[in-house]
């Protein structure tokens, strides 16, 4: 990709590009980790460069359908696997674990790009995706579920599906927005609008989200990636129920181990986002958590 | 050099014995294996019914007799004739004329439904003709019983019967080789795309496929082998020329062990029974209560003298330009997508359509452009159910039938279903025919609709994997 103008967050191209794990018999690996690297005119940029032209990344199924026939699996899967953003540029999954996948099948490394410097020379750059894979069959297998914070566009009360939300069980309700545009809203089964990206204004904004439906309980939490933009300054996961920090972004260290998430309790994703700027700034928060069936 | 293209060029009369004895085999088995599919491969209710035959190949005017009439009366008697002239070709009774009728019948049974044919048809169809002009019933034959045990036979012939038989094998292959230069083979891919062909690939396929080079050098080796090897089928020395037939016989069983080709595997073994050296017969066995057995029977059939197989001049050269056109039919013929062949004249392809000599030998080249997947015929029925009225699956299901190929009711399906997916009116004939297949074989749970999806799963390199796609390719409703 060449940059060579200013390209605001969130309505940068974005490019594709397949990337073939193997080119021998199918047989099945698992992914124990990834990490993404951006090159500028064929050199490495360093983190804080990074921030500047990259929106963010993922490394996907091409066909999340063929993947759950392939692997006799029963429920539905995430068509992504790994997420990248600046801030957040790795996964290296616990030791025994791994994302089972076929060999041979069609994966895609998608990057959206931007460029908020408008002194950046034209300048081309590439994304290079490298994934750490084991045959060993004794991993243990884990899946991919991505859980997002919400802001409320159309509804009474920021709960995704909750009819008579009760604060002291389901916590703050989240932020309430004005819809983001070119993406389209979610509905819950109450009718309300809700959308995963929001603008926020100058100055601190908390949006805590309750994220309990978006997750597939009872499983056990193994590990976490998060994906947001640049100027998060707090980002948690709560169990409400429990009144306990499961796990907290820029803490340094990732889960302290795998923790189980309960039928019946409440899980609340907790996002700060500090913007010095008198522009709203794009705002998005998603944790993508590596699941092992209990 | 005069002495060895005359070795080259002889064959041995009781290695043509054998080869008889094989091609009524070959017939016998044939008409056995196609009456499984009697009724959609041959009968005005199948797939290609006689008024669709003259729609789509309306310029071939070979006289057929299969054409009178697609009663399956008719037709049936004509599969039952053909076996039995099968059975005679192996007897070897009045052997010359037999041959001639066997072509004639193989030929027939060819042109009245080209969508089923498999180049082991073709194989057999050009060997039964050039046999004609060889005395194959020389040895082990009921003419052989008959004829006085004091008069001495000859045990080869150099003839331009033979030499055209020989040639025909040499054609064979060099023509394949000719065929298969082309970026699959040469790129040492091709074994790997055939064995990934859902449509012929048998399960013993695993035992290759995972191991990519070896596949590479399948590959390769086949190329090499066409050429070099057909050279020792050919060779003077007996012990070089085994060096050659057992390798090739050896080839064609595992063409048939991993592919389902059914009829390939075996019609190519005549030629090769065809070029067995004399020296494998220096002990000709005698079996006299064969012999008086036979001589009774002669008796009242009274074949009348061995031919000897002596060819008028005219006759040679006419077999001459039969080679002759044969080789310039497979050289000219390599551009699959256009069928017109610069080396031959328009005006002379009714000779290629009325001996059979057709020597398109372009087998499993251009594999990635094939189609490879599978078929459903999804049938609703009118109590309400849903079937598969081609597989036969009891209720439909959208799952890939595992293996496909073998799922298959008959060998010769994957050709009818590569062209009728192709074209714009069968279709709607292959849709009609299993309809009328299932209500006949199900009276209380008749068709209402049905629907013919290709499922198309494309093998692309690598193994990647390649989800199928669904394409509907016709509708039927009962009137």
């Amino acid at each position: 990709m060449v940059l060579d103008r200013l390209v605001p967050e969130e309505t940068g191209p974005s490019c594709r590009a397949p990337v073939v794990l193997s080119k021998d018999f199918p047989r099945k690996l698992f992914l124990t980790g990834a990490w993404l690297t951006i090159y500028q005119d064929g050199k490495p940029l360093a983190p804080a460069q990074v921030e500047k032209v990259l929106g963010g990344a993922s490394l996907g199924l091409v066909y999340p359908q063929r993947h759950q026939e392939l692997l006799k699996l029963s429920q539905p899967v995430e068509p992504n696997l790994f997420v990248f953003c600046p801030g957040a540029m790795a996964t290296r999954l616990p030791e025994g674990y791994g994302v089972p996948v076929q060999s041979n099948e069609s994966l895609q490394l998608t990057v959206q790009w931007m460029n908020l410097d408008p002194y950046l020379p034209p300048s081309s750059l590439e994304a290079e995706v490298t994934v750490q894979v084991s045959d060993l069959a004794s991993l243990r297998s884990l899946r991919c579920q991505q859980a997002a914070a919400l802001t409320l566009v159309e509804g009474r009360r920021g709960y995704w599906g909750v009819s008579r939300p009760d604060p002291r069980i389901h916590g703050g309700e989240c932020l309430h927005s004005p819809p983001f545009p070119g993406q389209s809203p979610m509905r819950d089964a109450l009718g309300q609008q809700f959308q995963s990206k929001w603008y926020t204004p100058k100055g601190s904004q908390e949006n805590p989200c309750l994220i309990t439906a978006q997750l597939p309980l009872p499983a056990r939490l193994v590990a976490i990636q998060p994906y947001f933009r640049s100027g998060l300054a707090a980002l948690e996961l709560k169990d409400l129920t429990q009144n306990q920090l499961l796990w907290q972004a820029n803490s340094g260290k990732g889960l302290a181990a795998p923790c189980d998430l309960f039928v019946g309790h409440e899980y609340q994703l907790r996002t700060v986002y500090k913007n010095p700027d008198p522009v709203p700034r794009a705002a998005l928060a998603m944790l993508m958590l590596y699941l092992e069936a209990p | 050099m005069k002495r060895w293209l005359r070795a080259a060029f002889t064959l041995d009369l009781r290695s043509l014995a054998a080869a008889r004895i094989g091609a009524g085999l070959v017939m016998m088995g044939d008409a056995l294996v196609r009456a499984r599919e009697f009724r959609l491969f041959h009968t005005e209710l199948g797939i290609l019914p006689r008024l669709g035959q003259f729609e789509m190949n309306p310029d071939l005017g070979f006289p057929n007799l299969h054409n009178l009439s697609d009663l399956p009366e008719y037709q049936g008697l004509l599969l039952l004739l053909h076996a039995f002239l099968g059975l005679l070709l192996a007897l070897g009774f009045r052997t010359r004329w037999t041959t001639v009728l066997c072509w004639y019948s193989q030929h027939c049974l060819m042109t009245s439904n080209f969508l089923v044919n498999n180049g082991g048809d073709a194989v057999l169809c050009c060997h039964l003709f050039w046999a004609m002009f060889l005395p194959w019933g020389t040895y082990a034959s009921l003419d052989s019983l008959a004829a006085p045990k004091d008069v001495p036979r000859p045990t080869s012939i150099f003839s331009a019967g033979s030499v055209a038989l020989v040639s025909q094998v040499l054609l064979l292959y060099w023509v394949s080789v000719w065929h298969k230069m082309e970026p699959t083979w040469l790129s040492g891919n091709a074994v790997y795309y055939a064995l990934q062909s859902d449509l012929y690939s048998r399960p013993t396929r695993s035992l290759l496929l995972p191991h990519r080079s070896l596949l590479t050098a399948l590959t390769y080796l086949t190329l090499v082998w066409e050429v070099v090897g057909t050279l020792l089928l050919i060779a003077p020395w007996p012990r070089l020329r085994w060096l050659g037939l057992l390798p090739y016989s050896f080839m064609h069983l595992n063409f048939g062990y991993f592919l389902r080709l059914g009829i390939f595997a075996f019609s190519p073994q005549l030629n090769f029974l065809a070029l067995i050296p004399s020296t494998a017969w220096s002990r000709w066995p005698d079996f006299p209560r064969l012999r008086r057995w036979g001589q009774r029977l002669n008796q009242r059939f009274s074949p009348g003298p061995l031919w000897s197989g002596r060819l008028s001049l005219e006759v040679s050269a006419a077999i001459g330009s039969l080679v002759l056109y044969s080789y310039m039919q497979g050289i000219g013929n390599k551009n699959l997508r256009n069928y017109n062949n610069p080396l031959i004249p328009d005006s002379l392809d009714w000779v290629a359509n009325w001996t059979g000599l057709n020597q398109r030998w372009a087998v499993f080249v251009n594999l990635p452009g094939l189609m490879d997947g599978w078929v459903l015929v999804e049938g609703r029925l009118s109590d309400g159910s849903v079937v598969d009225l081609f597989q036969e699956r009891d209720p439909f299901s959208w799952a890939k039938p595992v293996e496909v190929s073998e799922k298959h009711t008959h060998f010769r399906w994957p050709t009818p279903l590569v062209v009728i997916s192709g074209d714009p009116q069968l279709p709607g004939w292959f849709l009609q025919s299993l309809v009328w297949n299932w209500n006949d074989a199900h009276p209380q749970r008749k068709v209402v609709s049905a629907r013919f999806f290709l499922m198309q799963e494309p093998t692309r390199a690598d193994y990647q994997d390649s989800p199928p796609t669904t394409t509907l390719v016709r509708e039927w409703h009962a009137p």
